[in-house]
């Protein structure tokens, strides 16, 4: 008998030593949230003690972003019976971190939720590349489109890379409205650097030159490589619709003449 | 007129030889198509040669919009009214360019605002 207790003992000092050896904040709450157990891990995070906290209700230790909302996973789990994950903002001693955490409900032999265990993995690090990520995407986004004015009335818009239809409909909403804020006549699209134009892509193009002409300003297409003529050609793509020209400056020369200008040799 | 002017969303006013037509946002079926027979008939009745449809206080075109504007400015071509569409916003273009909208340039012209299209219309007139 007494051999099983402490052999019960022994397996329940196991247990918690494991809880307390997991580096990721594990802990436990009754039905009213008042924290039963917390492990090693959280408690340091907090900088509190096991003492300390017993007792007390988890969103008056924790004081996370979800604490005390509709939001809370643990109330979530309480209410379906079912575990629940969500991202949230902790406030440890070294500062406000981003976790993951989960809150699995706690259910006696009968099936009724008698408390809940929650566990949280710590995400700063992947948060703030998911930051950066999101920032380098909206700079490329940026750089993507960069409209010159090249004179009173011309802009030049240079395509580098792949024209997706998201970066189509990116490009001509960044375009026309340069085009509105600078009243611009002629707009040049140089395309010399677009690898390859198919049905997609040309589709695109005609797309943006027929919504330029809405805004009464005349649209060039220029930089068609004879790869991309061809390749234009023998897809059977009209492009009659567009003032295409070989190169920028042919394109340009189309542009001041638009525009009522011409450029001369100086005379000496 | 003026009177029907404040009925319609819409004032249509006469300078010189064109008629310069602001439309107004959020407007009925109804009132567009009413708004379409009175330019047709003023334009009629004052023999201008040129007009403009201002759309610079519009937020969204729909195709039912686009379809009787563009009918109006076909009846008027009729009569040998150069039409010119001005202030389109690029919201606006953006929508009616997804919308599979189609402008037939031998109905109307565009430009970016009142004075170009005014200018465009000197420009046509003197050809």
């Amino acid at each position: 008998m007494e051999k099983r207790e402490s052999g019960l003992l022994a397996s329940l000092e196991l247990k918690e030593q494991i809880l307390d050896q997991i580096p990721t904040p594990v802990m436990a709450v009754d039905k009213e949230m008042r924290l039963l157990y917390m492990n090693k891990a959280s408690l340091e995070l907090l900088d509190k003690t096991m003492g300390e906290v017993a007792g007390k209700s988890c969103y008056d230790t924790v004081h996370s972003s979800h604490c005390g909302t509709e939001n809370c996973c643990m109330r979530k789990a309480f209410k379906t019976g079912e575990p629940c994950s969500d991202r949230t903002e902790l406030n440890s001693k070294n500062g406000k971190i981003q976790v993951e955490y989960y809150a699995v409900p706690l259910k006696d032999d009968n099936g009724t939720t008698i408390g809940g265990l929650e566990f949280a993995v710590d995400i700063t690090a992947q948060a703030q590349y998911e930051e950066r990520l999101r920032e380098q995407n909206q700079t490329i986004r940026l750089m993507s489109t960069p409209t010159i004015k090249l004179w009173e009335g011309i802009l030049v818009l240079p395509v580098v890379g792949v024209i997706d239809s998201l970066r189509a409909q990116n490009m001509m909403e960044t375009m026309l409205t340069r085009i509105v804020d600078t009243y611009s006549k002629v707009i040049i699209l140089d395309i010399q650097g677009v690898a390859a134009v198919d049905t997609a892509v040309a589709n695109h193009l005609i797309k943006i030159t027929k919504a330029t002409k809405l805004l009464g300003c005349e649209c060039i297409l220029s930089g068609i490589s004879p790869a991309v003529a061809q390749t234009i050609i023998n897809l059977g793509i009209d492009m009659n619709a567009i003032k295409t020209k070989s190169t920028l400056s042919d394109a340009l020369s189309e542009a001041l003449s638009l525009i009522d200008l011409e450029v001369k040799e100086k005379q000496s | 007129m003026n009177g029907a002017n404040l009925d319609l969303n819409a004032s249509i006013t006469q300078i010189g030889r064109n008629v310069i037509v602001t439309i107004s946002d959020n407007m009925t079926d109804d009132r567009i198509h009413e708004i379409s027979d009175i330019i047709i008939e003023q334009t009629h009745r004052s023999g201008a040669s040129g007009a403009i449809l201002n759309f610079a206080m519009v937020s969204m075109i729909d195709s039912y919009i686009y379809k009787t504007f563009e009918s109006t400015s076909r009846a008027l071509t009729l009569f040998g009214v150069k039409v010119v569409w001005v202030g389109l916003s690029p919201g606006v273009v953006c929508s009616m360019i997804d919308l599979g909208i189609e402008p037939d340039e031998n109905v109307m012209h565009t430009a970016m605002t009142l004075e170009q299209g005014l200018a465009e219309l000197a420009g046509m007139a003197a050809q």
